[in-house]
């Protein structure tokens, strides 16, 4: 098909530039497992690009109850937010460690997603072949550790890290977190979302508020299972002290509440000695886009006839600031000089005593006489 | 199976020449030579070209013909005959095999033998022309047909079969099969598989097997940047340990101050052994930040000693680890228990990241041992109340004894004196204590002793020899030196104990014990650390390896039917079966990594070669038997895969004797045309290889028959024998011309008896066959006439 021809469909890119596209099914690829349930996920290749891509979309099985129907349009929507905001939080240096949302079609009736094919297959998948070999644990954490700083510098929470959604490139030695079907925008309300031990407890509970510490904890489970091989879904408590060199490394992170757990940013220096990648946050130049994204969903939710989001995203307090790491104890306790000495004082006294001894003494020696 | 086979009995003379030319004409792939063609008695004739071109084409040079279907009628005396083209003549090695019936009947040459259908027979499956060809494609049975065939006339000879397989049947074997794979690919403990078995180790396989005890490293800290921090940690140390010393001497005691020693020379040593910590993490972080190719150079630079494993000692390791694997394996252990010793020892030889090593660094030289130097505290002076009290109270009193005024000046001198000295002793050891409790109390208690001296020098009158004055300056000068003699005790003390108090005893041992650990971590684990990683590695992709054998044959055992019943040493000998096929598969794992080559894709390349092994074993387990060892099989010794019932009954069979019935493959009317000569029978006993050891040893009870064949593959035990066709049935035709006249083959019969009988023949008619050795034919022997009667059908 030539270019010049008439194309088949448009898209908006992360930066609202509308795109034509001319998609066709690539039968004879495995477009893998989709992120979710309800969606579907199918490789595409687009031909004016001469690109493969990913199209994800709603499952029509999806159509017939529904609460189906709600939750397939809110896990799309959930990846396109998500994905509009890395990128423009990343300001279209978008990183490898995450997943790439190409474009976005906005129809109520029949919306999509167009991602960039996943490189690398998930780490469940990996982990029944084999163990990670030396070089790539360390490329492999630190890989983690980057896209967990990416993440909350962009104020968004996966909310989904798993085995599933962490994927290892063996070629080249990357990762990358995909499947963000329930991302959220750090602040939002909780919602009950994940499943033990992959969530934290206030993700499954649904309780305060949306935290980028909360994907910490999913990594840091994560990260366990593939530098030890070790089963975190189906044991309770993790062996770390069987793992020494994890200890330091995960103990700041498993941590009961939110609140007290390291941050990503933290972590990642402490880790490599290098700064996180991305500084400042996100700027509120997202604030008008985040606005407009809840009038479209509240829009489309009201044409398809869905009743409205549950978890009204109200603009909540920003995450509490985080406990700040107990710094090693200085390598030197500072060196006192010695205390100046009373030492006239103490004379004085001395003296003073002395003469009202000598003085008693001789008084007395008289009264013997 | 080295024998090809040729089906000509639906192909028209045209066809079957074509066929012949394409399969086995110029060009076509050499083969063994055997060639077993399947023709019809009524098309045999008609495939003279067909044969021509077979045994011209310099591809086939042994041939057997099993020609099936009635006899022929000749054209010229209305005879039945059997027609044959003239390739198939007795001057080449060619044997034809004549099955007139496909079914076959039980019958023997006995006269009371009469034939009968074989029991369990469905006319028209030709049971017994399948068996026969199913034998005559082991190479071993044709052979022998084609050397018996020189001694039968005109190579003709009808086949007779008694068989019996002592084998499982298909599905006892493919249960057995399906059975084994499962408790092959179930989970398992990881086993115990010690390495070293007594030989002399490295430190390698000590880290793999887990029984590595850090040696107790050198303290010498060479000859580097390591070395230069740590002598002047050292020399700090020392050199305010002298300082001390020197102050608790006499002359010391004036010359050096311990605020001196305070202030100055314990934070320094402090702050030169915080200095030699900091170092050593500086290595050891750096350390492990390096590429591998750069760690030993940095090393060097710092001065720590240690040499790396070599490649041969990574490969060494790797060996061992192989050998334990395969070992473990044949020994039956299930791959997924070996796969858990393998991940574990991959842990164990891994070599650590940073953190651990900084805490046992930290352990040698805590920060409570720097901040006790670089803040240390001053010496503890004496509590209120000591024995220096007695000297405060008595050396007055002494003195005041002497009476008068001299008395109480002496003592007031006394006692003033000492306490001066003691306040500025005290002000000295420790200047920023507030001593003035104890100075005032020795103060009070040295007047009192001077009160109560002029007391008793009130009642009690001491002999004097001196006047007074000197008196009163003898007491003084002795009461001088006792005092000063007391306090410079009490000083030595007092500064002997803040040294023994001030750590730096433990200092210089922490120093020492870091030298050590340093050494220790640079023999064991930075100097390692390249070998370490690819060890580890290696054994990973071992792990990835047999995991990816161990999900193929999963797969395979869940795509077969689930087990039903088998024979136990039938599915003994396939789990042994599958152990040897997996060390195959992991043989060429194991040359990559010896080569130091990284195995990235472990689990795919073993996937695929395991895939190519499993269906080539399962090709073997149904075309070849289990009973014959598979080509991946490095065992000795016998394949107990059968009963003793059955061996029973292999042997029973394997003796029978050519004369008794058994299946002959033509039909009742067919008889008269077998020759009657029973000395010209022959027969083929044969049994697979995997029974020779329980019945061809020197010790065996019950040996097999002397000329038995053996078969490479195959199931069947049992005899065929070679019933050679009457004078005159054979005939032989050059053309393929139809209803040409022929001659016979043999020259004119000897008479017959009365009524048309054949007469006696002159041997037995019951006739033992030879059982030793075998015929060694010449090679185009033309069998004598046999004294037969002419070519007539006989009653019988």
């Amino acid at each position: 098909m030539s270019d010049t021809s008439e194309p088949q469909g448009l898209y908006l890119t992360p930066f609202h530039e509308t795109v034509p596209c001319r998609l066709v099914p690539l039968p004879d690829t495995d477009p893998g497992d989709p992120p979710h349930p309800l969606l579907t996920c199918v490789p595409v290749r687009d031909e004016i690009r001469r690109c493969d891509l990913l199209l994800l979309s709603v499952d029509p099985d999806a159509h017939r109850r529904p609460q189906d129907r709600a939750k397939a349009y809110t896990a799309l929507d959930n990846e396109i937010a998500a994905g509009t905001r890395i990128a423009r939080g990343t300001r279209g240096a978008h990183p490898r460690e995450l997943s790439r949302l190409v474009g976005h079609h906005d129809d109520p009736e029949r919306p999509f997603a167009l991602l960039e094919p996943p490189r690398g297959i998930p780490l469940s998948a990996l982990s029944t072949r084999r163990r990670l070999f030396e070089e790539e644990r360390l490329l492999f954490r630190d890989g983690l550790l980057r896209a967990l700083t990416i993440l909350d510098s962009c104020g968004v929470v996966h909310r989904d890290i798993t085995p599933d959604t962490v994927y290892w490139d063996e070629r080249d030695g990357t990762l990358q977190i995909r499947g963000f079907t329930e991302a959220t925008v750090a602040g939002t309300p909780r919602t009950a979302v994940g499943t033990a031990p992959w969530s934290s407890h206030e993700q499954r509970e649904g309780t305060g508020r949306c935290d980028p510490r909360d994907d910490l904890w999913s990594a840091g489970l994560v990260l366990f299972q593939a530098l030890t091989g070790y089963d975190a879904a189906g044991h309770g408590v993790l062996p770390l002290q069987d793992h020494p060199d994890l200890e330091p490394l995960l103990l700041p992170v498993l941590v009961r509440a939110a609140e007290e757990r390291t941050t990503a940013d933290a972590l990642f220096t402490r880790t490599t000695g290098e700064p996180p990648p991305l500084t400042g946050g996100v700027d509120g130049h997202l604030a008008p886009g985040r606005a407009r994204f809840l009038r479209d969903r509240a829009h489309k939710r009201e044409v398809l006839g869905l009743p409205p989001d549950e978890a009204e995203e109200r603009p909540g307090p920003a995450p509490t600031e985080p406990a700040t790491d107990s710094d090693p104890p200085p390598e030197y306790t500072t060196v006192t000089g010695p205390a100046t000495p009373a030492t006239a004082r103490s004379w004085g006294r001395i003296l003073l005593l002395l003469a009202a001894l000598t003085a008693a003494t001789v008084a007395l020696f008289i009264y013997l006489g | 199976m080295n024998v090809r086979l040729l089906d000509l009995r639906d192909s028209d003379p045209a066809h079957a020449k074509e066929t012949a030319r394409a399969r086995f004409g110029t060009g076509t792939p050499l083969g063994s030579g055997r060639l077993l063609v399947l023709d019809r008695t009524d098309l045999l004739a008609g495939h003279t070209r067909a044969y021509e071109e077979l045994l011209t084409g310099g591809r086939v040079r042994w041939l057997v013909c099993v020609v099936c279907g009635p006899p022929v009628t000749a054209d010229d005396d209305g005879r039945r005959i059997l027609l044959r083209p003239g390739p198939l003549g007795t001057d080449r090695d060619v044997a034809t095999l004549w099955v007139g019936d496909g079914d076959g009947m039980e019958w023997g040459p006995r006269p009371s033998d009469l034939p009968r259908t074989r029991p369990g027979t469905t006319p028209g499956d030709h049971r017994g022309l399948k068996d026969l060809t199913d034998l005559l494609v082991r190479e071993e049975v044709f052979d022998r047909v084609i050397e018996i065939s020189r001694e039968l006339p005109d190579a003709v000879a009808a086949p007779g079969l008694s068989l019996t397989d002592p084998g499982s049947s298909t599905d006892a074997v493919t249960s057995a099969l399906t059975r084994a794979l499962r408790r092959f690919t179930a989970p398992a403990p990881a086993p115990d598989m010690p390495l070293s078995a007594g030989r002399s180790t490295g430190i390698l396989i000590d880290l793999l097997e887990g029984t590595h005890r850090s040696a107790f490293g050198t303290d010498d800290p060479g000859n580097g940047e390591l070395a230069r921090h740590e002598a002047r940690a050292r020399d700090e140390i020392a050199g305010v340990r002298d300082l001390m010393t020197m102050a608790a001497s006499p002359l010391g005691a004036a010359h050096t101050s311990p605020a001196t020693i305070l202030e100055e020379g314990l934070p320094q040593a402090g702050r030169a052994l915080a200095d030699y910590r900091t170092r050593v993490e500086q290595l050891a972080t750096r350390v492990h930040s390096l590429p591998d190719e750069r760690v030993h150079g940095e090393l060097d630079r710092w001065g720590v000693g240690g040499l790396p494993p070599s490649d041969e000692d990574v490969t060494e390791a790797l060996d061992l680890v192989a050998d334990r694997v395969e070992t473990r394996l044949r020994q039956g252990t299930p791959p997924h228990g070996v796969i858990t010793w393998l991940d574990r020892a991959a842990e164990r030889i891994a070599p650590r990241t940073t953190p651990p090593t900084l805490s046992r660094i930290r352990e040698r030289i805590p920060d409570r041992l720097i901040a006790a130097l670089e803040s240390p505290a001053p010496p503890t002076p004496p509590g209120i109340v000591s024995p220096l009290l007695a000297a405060a109270f008595l050396l007055p009193l002494a003195a005041a004894l002497i009476g008068g005024v001299w008395g109480l000046a002496s003592g007031i001198a006394l006692a003033v004196g000492w306490v001066c000295a003691l306040t500025l002793g005290l002000h000295r050891a420790a200047p920023t204590r507030d001593t003035f409790a104890v100075t005032g109390a020795h103060a009070l208690l040295g007047f009192t002793g001077l009160a109560a001296g002029l007391l008793l020098s009130t009642v009690i009158t001491l002999p004097t020899w001196l006047p007074p004055p000197l008196a009163a300056l003898m007491v003084l000068i002795v009461g001088t030196i006792t005092g000063g003699l007391v306090l410079l005790t009490a000083w030595s003390a007092l500064i002997t104990r803040w040294r023994r108090e001030s750590a730096l005893d433990e200092a210089e041992t922490a120093v020492g014990d870091l030298t050590r650990l340093v050494d220790l971590l640079a023999r064991e684990e930075w100097r390692t650390v390249t070998g370490r990683r690819r060890l580890a590695d290696g054994i990973r992709a071992a792990s990835a390896a047999l995991r990816a054998i161990s999900d193929s044959l999963a797969e395979t055992a869940r795509d077969l039917p689930p087990p039903t019943t088998h024979p136990a040493e039938l599915e003994a000998v396939l789990s042994r079966d599958l152990a040897d096929l997996t060390t195959t598969a992991l043989s060429g794992l194991w040359n990559v990594l010896r080569s130091g080559i990284p195995a990235q894709d472990a689990y795919g390349h073993a996937r695929s070669s395991i895939t190519e092994l499993i269906d080539a074993y399962l090709d073997h387990v149904q075309q070849v038997g289990p009973h014959t060892p598979p080509d991946f099989s490095r065992r000795d010794g016998t394949r107990r895969t059968y009963r003793a019932f059955d061996l029973e009954r292999a042997l029973h069979t394997l003796r029978t004797p050519a004369h008794e019935r058994m299946l002959q493959l033509c039909d009742p009317d067919q008889t008269p045309l077998l020759s009657t000569a029973l000395t010209t029978v022959r027969e083929i006993r044969f049994a697979p290889l995997g029974l020779r050891d329980h019945f061809d040893t020197p010790t065996a009870q019950d040996p097999a028959p002397k000329n038995t064949v053996w078969t490479h593959g195959g199931r069947w035990v049992g005899v065929l024998r070679l019933f050679p066709l009457r004078t005159g049935t054979v005939r032989t035709r050059w053309d393929d011309t139809a209803g040409a006249d022929t001659a016979p083959d043999t020259p004119a019969s000897p008479p017959t008896g009365p009524y048309g009988m054949r007469m006696a023949d002159t041997e037995d008619t019951v006739a033992t066959p030879p059982e030793d050795g075998t015929a060694a034919a010449p090679a185009h022997p033309r069998p004598a006439p046999d004294g037969t009667p002419p070519e007539e059908d006989y009653f019988r």
